[in-house]
C-alpha cells in the first residue's frame, strides 16, 4: 500500500514576467513524505522554502511538475477543490500564530472546523480535547489576547489538528519564541501530529530542531538536497 | 508640505479609489440634502418677495385690511396726509381659466393712472392701437379702461399656453364667470425675476365689477415725498385709518409671510441636518481608516521633525478636498432634488398656507455659501478627531503595530457612560424647564441623537460579545462587528441615526393620518360637497351666487344646503392671522354642527348653546398659540375694530395650522357684515343616491366653474394634499437613508482591506470564496439589524417628541399615536435589504482574498 501523502515531482516555481524575465524560485523539486513520518525543510531567507510550503499547500501551483496530496493531483485541480481539500486534508502552522483576536480561545481552535461545515458538538468535543492535551482545557474561554507566545502556538497547533489533517505544514512554528519555548513547542507539535498518525513537514532556520525530523532537506537557490534526520529517523 | 499634500492625495485617491469616491458621495448627499431644503425654503420666501416687488416695488407702505378687503374710500384718507406723493389702489383676486385645469391667475387690479411703471411688450389688441397701459402711452390705457375685460398677462405665461394679444379668456372667481380679452404682454419677470409667471393685470374698476366686489379694495400701495419717514406717516396714517386696517413697510409684509413658514421652514431644515450628521459619520469612518493605514506614515513624518500641528494640517487638508469635492457634487445634486420636489412645496404653500405657489428655483449666494460650509465643516468635523489623535500619539506607538480596535473596546465604555451622561443631562434640562424655550424641543432632540452614536460601540461590543459562533454563519459574523469596532460603531451609528429620523417621522405621518381620518370621519358628513375653482387660491374672496345656492336648495333630491363662509382675518392686537369660518348649518338631526366639530374641552350641549348664542368654538392651534381655554375671550380685528368673541369650546381642527375659529352665519355677520358663501355641503333625502346626484349635478353645471365632491371625494382629495405636504419629508428620509447605507457599504470596504489577514487565513484553512462572501454579506446584514433596532428605539423616542412635543408647539395639533405596522415593517425590510445590498460589492471583493496573502503584520 502507497503511504505517501505529500509529493513532489520536478516541481519549478517562477515568479513574475517582467523585462528581467521570470524569476526562478524552485528549480526541479522533487520531494516526498509518508504518512507518520516528519520532515525538516532548511535554508536561508529567499531560498524558497515558504513557496515549497505553499505550493505543498495548494495555496500555489507550480509553473511546472506536479504536487500529489494524498493521492491526489492538486496542481491540476481547480481553485476550489484545492480550498477543500486543503480544508480536510491539511492543516496549517504558522509562525505568527495568526489567531483571531475576537475569538476564544476554543473558537480558534474550533475555525477549522466551522470552515469545513462540520457539526458543533463533535468539533466542540474535539477542541476541548486538544486543548487538554496542550494543557489549556481551562483557558477554553479566554480570548487569545490574554496567552503568551507560547500559549497562542500551542492554540495555533490544536487548530492545525482539529480535523485530523494527514498532513500538518508548520512555517517557522517556532520562529516567534525564545529556545526554552521553541523546543517546547516543536516537541508537541511532533508527538501530536504524529501521535495522530498524521505527518509533518515543517519549515526552520533552527538546524538543531531540524535535527529532530525523520528527514532534513536543504534549500538552496531553488535547489533541495535531502539527508536522513536525526533523533526521529527509523 | 504642500507638495506632500498632493501626493498623499494622489496616492489616496490612486489606492483607496472606492473608499474616496463613498466618502465623497456621502458628503455630496449631505451637502445635496441641505442644499435641496434651503433651496426650497428661499424659493418659498422669494416666491412671496417677487410677488409683493412686482406689483409693490414701488411702495414705500402699504395699507392692508385686517379683514381680507375694505373700502376704497380709504384712499382719500391716505391721500390727504401731507407726506404721501403718491398713493393707489390694488384689488387683487385669483381666477380660475376655465379650459385650463388647474391654472389660476392672480389678478391684479390697479388704477391705470397712477404711477407704477409696468413693463409692457407685445403688440397692440386691436386695428386701433390700443397696446399695454405704458407702451401705448394715453392710448393704450384708453384701451385698458374701455375694452371690456383687458387683461395683460406675462410673456412667460401667455408662451407657454399659447395665447396671443387678442384672445379671450374665460375665466371664474368663485361660481361667477366672465370673459377677459388678452391686452397686453407685461414683463413683470424682468421688474422681478421671481414673480409669478400667473400674474395678471386689470384696471381696478373693471375687477370690482367682473371679478371681484365694486368699492373695495385689498389693498393701497404708497410712495412718500422725499425725506418723509415711513415710519411716522404708517403711524400717522394708522390712526387716521382706523382698526380696520394696518399700515406696513414691504418689509413687515416679508416678515409676516417668513412667520407663517416659519415651522415649515424649521421642520424641513432639521430634517436636511440629519443627513449632514450621517455625512460626517462617512467622512470620519474614512478618515479613520485612511490613518489607521497610514500611520506608520505619520509616524515617520513626526520621526523627521513635522510638529502635531502640520500632521493635523496635513489630514485636514485631504479631507477639505474631499469635502470641496463632494461640495461641487451635490450642489447640483440638491438642485436637482429640489427642482424634483417644486411641485409638491408649491402645491403645500398655497394649499396649507395660502401663499404664492413656487414656479422656479434659483440658488441664491447665501445657499451656495451654506454648502460650501456644511461639506467643509462636515468632512473636517469628521476628521478631526483621528487627526487630533494621530497628532497626539506617540512616535513610536505609531510606528508600532496597533490593535486600534483594542483601544476602542475599551473606549466603548467610556462613550456609554458619556451617552448616558448627554441623556440625562438633556432631560434634566428639558424637563426642567428646556422645553419652554424657542428651540427646546429641537435641542433636546439634538441631544439625544448625539446621544444615539456615543452608545453604538458598547452595544456593538455587547452584541458581539454575546454572540456564540458555531461555524461560519451569523453568529460569527455579528462577533466580527467587535474586530473593527471603530468602523463598524460608525456604520452602525450612522444607520440607527437615520433609522430613528426614518421611524420617528413614519409613526408621526402615520399617526397624524390615522388622527385625520379618524377627524375626517366626524366632520365630513354631508354627502356632497360643492366649491368653485378659485377657491383652492382665492379662498376669501370666491363666492357662490345666491341663485345658485337657492338652486341647490330647490333639488328634489336635496334634503338640506349647508353654507360656509371662510375669512382670513386677524387677532387683535398682535394681528396673527387665523381663519374664522361663518356656517349656516343645515339643521340635520343627527348632523348637527357641534356633533361634527369634536371637541376636545367643553360639553357638547354647552358648546351648541354657546355657537346660537354668538360664542367662537375655536380650534385647538388657535387655543394653543394664543393661550385660550372655554370661556377666555379671543378679540379680532373686525372692519370697524376689534371684535370680541367668548371660547365656547375647543375643537379639534386641522384645518389650518394658524388656527380656526367656528361661528355661526349670523354671528359672524353680525360683526363682519358682508353676506357671502364660499362653500355648499348637500345633504340629501337619500344617502344611497350620493354618486348619482353628484354625476347628475356634474352633468347638469358642465362649463360652469363649480366642483362637485362626494363625501369620499372630499376625503380622498384631503388625505392626497396631506401625502403631498410630507414628499419632501420622504426625499429627506431616503437621501438620509442612502448616506447611511453607503457607510455600512464604506465600513465593509474598509474591513475588507483592514482584515485582509485574517480573510487569507480563513483561506488558508479551507474556506471557499463563497463562504468568505457569506460571512461579510452577513455583517452587512449584522450591521443592518443593530442600526435598525437601536433606530427603532431611538425612532419611538423621536416619534414622541416630535408629537407630543415640536408638534404641539409648532403646529398645535392633537396627534393620537398609532403603529403603522405595515408601513414600519415594509421600512425594516428595505434597511436590512438596502444593507444587504451594500455589502454585496465588500463581499464580492472579501471572497477574493487570497490565501498567500497572509503576512506576519496581519493579524
Amino acid at each position: 500500500m502507497d503511504t505517501t501523502v505529500l509529493e513532489l515531482r520536478r516541481v519549478t516555481m517562477e515568479y513574475g514576467q517582467g523585462e528581467a524575465g521570470p524569476r526562478r524560485v524552485l528549480d526541479g523539486v522533487d520531494l516526498s513524505l509518508s504518512r507518520g513520518r516528519s520532515l525538516a525543510l532548511v535554508g536561508r531567507s529567499g531560498s524558497g522554502k515558504s513557496t515549497l510550503l505553499h505550493l505543498a499547500a495548494g495555496i500555489l501551483v507550480p509553473s511546472k511538475g506536479t504536487v500529489h496530496l494524498a493521492g491526489q493531483e492538486i496542481s491540476a485541480l481547480s481553485e476550489a477543490r484545492r480550498t477543500a481539500l486543503r480544508s480536510t486534508h491539511l492543516g496549517l502552522v504558522f509562525q505568527f500564530f495568526h489567531l483571531l483576536p475576537h475569538l476564544t480561545v476554543g473558537e480558534n481552535v474550533a475555525l477549522p472546523g466551522w470552515v469545513a461545515g462540520r457539526p458543533h458538538a463533535g468539533i466542540s468535543q474535539r477542541a476541548v480535547q486538544l486543548l487538554d492535551r496542550v494543557g489549556l482545557a481551562d483557558r477554553a474561554a479566554d480570548r487569545v489576547g490574554k496567552l503568551s507566545g507560547g500559549e497562542m502556538q500551542r492554540v495555533a497547533i490544536c487548530r492545525a489538528l482539529l480535523l485530523k489533517p494527514q498532513l500538518v505544514l508548520a512555517d517557522e512554528p517556532t520562529g516567534s519564541l525564545d529556545d526554552a519555548t521553541g523546543r517546547l513547542i516543536m516537541d508537541l507539535l511532533r508527538d501530536l501530529v504524529l501521535g495522530e498518525g498524521g505527518s509533518l513537514l515543517f519549515v526552520t532556520h533552527s538546524r538543531e530542531l531540524a535535527a529532530t525530523a525523520d528527514e532534513i532537506h536543504t534549500l538552496h537557490d531553488g535547489c533541495l538536497a535531502g539527508m536522513p534526520g536525526g533523533e526521529g529517523s527509523p | 508640505m504642500i507638495r506632500l499634500l498632493l501626493r498623499s492625495l494622489r496616492r489616496n485617491v490612486t489606492e483607496s479609489r472606492t473608499l474616496f469616491a463613498l466618502t465623497v458621495v456621502g458628503v455630496a448627499l449631505g451637502v445635496a440634502s441641505v442644499v435641496a431644503i434651503q433651496t426650497l425654503n428661499q424659493g418659498s420666501m422669494q416666491a412671496f418677495d417677487g410677488s409683493v416687488r412686482a406689483i409693490s416695488g414701488q411702495a414705500e407702505l402699504s395699507v392692508l385690511g385686517m379683514t381680507p378687503a375694505f373700502p376704497e374710500t380709504l384712499l382719500t384718507t391716505v391721500l390727504g396726509d401731507q407726506a404721501v406723493a403718491a398713493a393707489w389702489p390694488l384689488c387683487r383676486t385669483e381666477v380660475a381659466v376655465q379650459g385650463f385645469p388647474g391654472l389660476l391667475l392672480d389678478v391684479v387690479g390697479l388704477d391705470l393712472l397712477a404711477p407704477v411703471r409696468l413693463p409692457v411688450a407685445g403688440r397692440p389688441t386691436t386695428a386701433d392701437q390700443t397696446g399695454g397701459p405704458s407702451a401705448g402711452g394715453m392710448d393704450g390705457v384708453l384701451a385698458a379702461l374701455t375694452t371690456p375685460g383687458w387683461v395683460a398677462v406675462t410673456p412667460a405665461l401667455a408662451q407657454q399656453q399659447g395665447w396671443a394679444v387678442g384672445d379671450s379668456l374665460l375665466v371664474s372667481s368663485g361660481s361667477r364667470t366672465a370673459v377677459l380679452v388678452l391686452g397686453a404682454l407685461v414683463d413683470f419677470q424682468s421688474l422681478e425675476p421671481l414673480a409669478p409667471r400667473t400674474l395678471a393685470v386689470m384696471d381696478i374698476a373693471q375687477v370690482q365689477a367682473r371679478l371681484a366686489r365694486p368699492g373695495l379694495v385689498h389693498q393701497i400701495d404708497i410712495q412718500l415725498r422725499a425725506g418723509a419717514r415711513p415710519e411716522a406717516v404708517a403711524a400717522r396714517l394708522q390712526e387716521r385709518l382706523g382698526p380696520g386696517v394696518q399700515v406696513v413697510t414691504p418689509e413687515q409684509r416679508s416678515q409676516d409671510a417668513q412667520g407663517l413658514l416659519a415651522a415649515f421652514r424649521l421642520n424641513l431644515t432639521a430634517l436636511s441636518m440629519i443627513s449632514v450628521f450621517v455625512g460626517v459619520f462617512l467622512v470620519l469612518t474614512t478618515v479613520q481608516a485612511s490613518l489607521a493605514r497610514r500611520r506608520g506614515e505619520f509616524g515617520l513624518l513626526r520621526c523627521l521633525g513635522a510638529g502635531p500641528g502640520q500632521v493635523v494640517g496635513l489630514i485636514l487638508a485631504e479631507t477639505a478636498v474631499m469635502g470641496l469635492l463632494g461640495v461641487g457634487v451635490g450642489i447640483p445634486l440638491g438642485y436637482w432634488v429640489a427642482s424634483l420636489n417644486l411641485a409638491t412645496v408649491s402645491a403645500t404653500l398655497t394649499n396649507i398656507y395660502v401663499l404664492a405657489g413656487l414656479e422656479k428655483l434659483t440658488l441664491p449666494p447665501r445657499v451656495l455659501a451654506m454648502a460650501v460650509g456644511v461639506g467643509l465643516l462636515g468632512a473636517a468635523g469628521g476628521a478631526l478627531g483621528p487627526a487630533l489623535e494621530m497628532a497626539r500619539r506617540d512616535v513610536v506607538v505609531l510606528l508600532a503595530p496597533v490593535n486600534l480596535h483594542e483601544q476602542t473596546g475599551r473606549a466603548a465604555r467610556r462613550l456609554g457612560w458619556a451617552a448616558l451622561g448627554l441623556a440625562t443631562l438633556a432631560c434634566g434640562w428639558f424637563f426642567l424647564g428646556g422645553s419652554q424655550a424657542t428651540y427646546g424641543g429641537f435641542i433636546f432632540g439634538g441631544l439625544m441623537m448625539l446621544a444615539l452614536p456615543l452608545i453604538v460601540p458598547l452595544v456593538v461590543s455587547l452584541a458581539a460579545g454575546r454572540a456564540r459562533p458555531r461555524g461560519l454563519g451569523p453568529a460569527l459574523s455579528l462577533r466580527n462587528l467587535a474586530v473593527r469596532l471603530h468602523t463598524s460603531s460608525l456604520a452602525v451609528a450612522a444607520l440607527a441615526v437615520t433609522v430613528s429620523m426614518l421611524v420617528g417621522i413614519t409613526l408621526l405621518v402615520g399617526s397624524f393620518r390615522t388622527t385625520l381620518i379618524s377627524w375626517l370621519d366626524v366632520t365630513i358628513r354631508a354627502d356632497i360637497y360643492v366649491t368653485t375653482e378659485s377657491w383652492a387660491r382665492a379662498g376669501n374672496e370666491a363666492f357662490m351666487g345666491r341663485d345658485l345656492l337657492a338652486d341647490l336648495r330647490a333639488m328634489p333630491e336635496v334634503a338640506a344646503v349647508e353654507e360656509q363662509r371662510r375669512l382670513q382675518v386677524r387677532t387683535w392686537p398682535e394681528g396673527r392671522r387665523v381663519w374664522l369660518n361663518g356656517i349656516r348649518a343645515a339643521g340635520i338631526p343627527g348632523a348637527e354642527l357641534v356633533g361634527r366639530l369634536p371637541l376636545q374641552s367643553g360639553r357638547p350641549e354647552q358648546a351648541a348653546a354657546a355657537l346660537q348664542e354668538g360664542e367662537i368654538l375655536i380650534g385647538e392651534p388657535l387655543s394653543r398659540k394664543g393661550g385660550l381655554a372655554v370661556g377666555d375671550t379671543l378679540r379680532l380685528a373686525g372692519p370697524l375694530g376689534p371684535v370680541a368673541f367668548r371660547v365656547g369650546g375647543v375643537v379639534y381642527d386641522y384645518t389650518s395650522e394658524g388656527g380656526t375659529g367656528f361661528v355661526t352665519m349670523e354671528t359672524l355677520l353680525r360683526h363682519f357684515p358682508d353676506e357671502q358663501t364660499n362653500n355648499a355641503a348637500l345633504f340629501l333625502k337619500d344617502g344611497r343616491q350620493v354618486t348619482a346626484v353628484r354625476d347628475r349635478l356634474r352633468q347638469e353645471y358642465l362649463g360652469s366653474p363649480l366642483i362637485f365632491r362626494s363625501n369620499q371625494d372630499l376625503r380622498r382629495e384631503v388625505l392626497a394634499i396631506f401625502d403631498q405636504t410630507f414628499a419632501v419629508t420622504r426625499t429627506l428620509q431616503w437621501l438620509a437613508l442612502l448616506i447611511a447605507v453607503l457607510g455600512v457599504a464604506l465600513n465593509l470596504v474598509v474591513q475588507s482591506r483592514e482584515r485582509s489577514g485574517e480573510l487569507a487565513l480563513l483561506r488558508s484553512l479551507g474556506a471557499r470564496r463563497q463562504q468568505v462572501f457569506r460571512l461579510f454579506l452577513g455583517e452587512g446584514l449584522a450591521m443592518g439589524v443593530l442600526g435598525l433596532l437601536l433606530g427603532l428605539g431611538g425612532g419611538v423616542g423621536l416619534a414622541a417628541l416630535l408629537i407630543l412635543v415640536i408638534n404641539r408647539a409648532y403646529f398645535g395639533w392633537t396627534i393620537r399615536p398609532s403603529l403603522p405596522a405595515g408601513d414600519l415593517l415594509l421600512q425594516a425590510g428595505l434597511v436590512l435589504a438596502a444593507a444587504a445590498v451594500a455589502a454585496l460589492y465588500p463581499a464580492a471583493r472579501a471572497g477574493l482574498s487570497r490565501p498567500d496573502q497572509l503576512t506576519r503584520d496581519d493579524i
